[in-house]
């Protein structure tokens, strides 16, 4: 249980907003300072990003840190897996 | 004053003058303990010089690192000492145990220093829990 809430990141829309903003892996790297294997990690769903980047990727994309990391959505899959392990 | 740029050798070079400092002490007892004091002197003055000229490599590392390698980092570690604490208690038991089937006293000293390494062990990663608890 403690591993399944520790393991993944959070589902986010970078990869979507960057294609959007027509930018490259690196391009937005270099924007928000992180490494571009930062930045891959992140679109895979496999790192949660810190709040600070979180609001840097925002700024970039001119969006909320709600909208960029799909927070609606990821508190409400957090709750049914809470719910499932309770039971 | 310069600014330590490594604390690393920074750290060398006061252990060197520590050890220098004790064989001075120990020169009474014979010529090697002077020659010895001297390459320690030595060695401190090098690696004090390279604590005040450039950074070492760690300090370089964490220049460079973001926050994804600082956590990959931590887990890494955390990983690490899991897998160290299995493997000395894997054998601290198995010394035991042999020790308990073949009666061999050596058997016995390794599997006491193994339980002597894993309960320091214990006590530093308690030391550094209750130390970043307060911090944090």
């Amino acid at each position: 249980m403690l591993w399944r809430r520790c393991g993944p990141g959070v589902k986010t829309k970078v990869k979507e907003l960057r294609a959007a903003a027509g930018l490259t892996q690196q391009q937005l790297a270099d924007l928000v300072r992180v490494s571009a294997r930062t930045i891959i990690s992140i679109e895979k769903g496999q790192y949660s990003p810190s709040l600070m980047l979180a609001y840097r990727m925002a700024v970039v994309f001119g969006t909320t840190v709600e909208d960029l990391c799909c927070l609606q959505e990821n508190k409400e899959r957090e709750d049914r897996e809470y719910e499932e392990d309770q039971e | 004053m310069k600014k330590i740029k490594s604390k690393k050798h920074a750290a060398l070079a006061v252990l060197c003058l520590g050890l220098a400092g004790l064989c001075l002490a120990l020169q009474a007892a014979g010529p090697r303990y002077l020659l010895s004091a001297l390459l320690l002197l030595a060695l401190a003055a090098v690696n004090g010089l390279r604590a005040l000229a450039r950074p070492g490599m760690l300090e370089e590392a964490a220049r460079y690192a973001d926050e994804r390698d600082r956590l990959l980092a931590l887990q890494a570690s955390r990983t690490a000492q899991r897998l160290l604490n299995g493997l000395l208690t894997a054998g601290c038991f198995a010394a035991l145990v042999l020790y308990g089937a073949l009666r061999r006293p050596e058997l016995l000293a390794v599997g006491l220093t193994l339980c002597a390494v894993l309960v320091l062990l214990f006590v530093l990663l308690l030391a550094a829990e209750c130390w970043h608890e307060r911090r944090g």
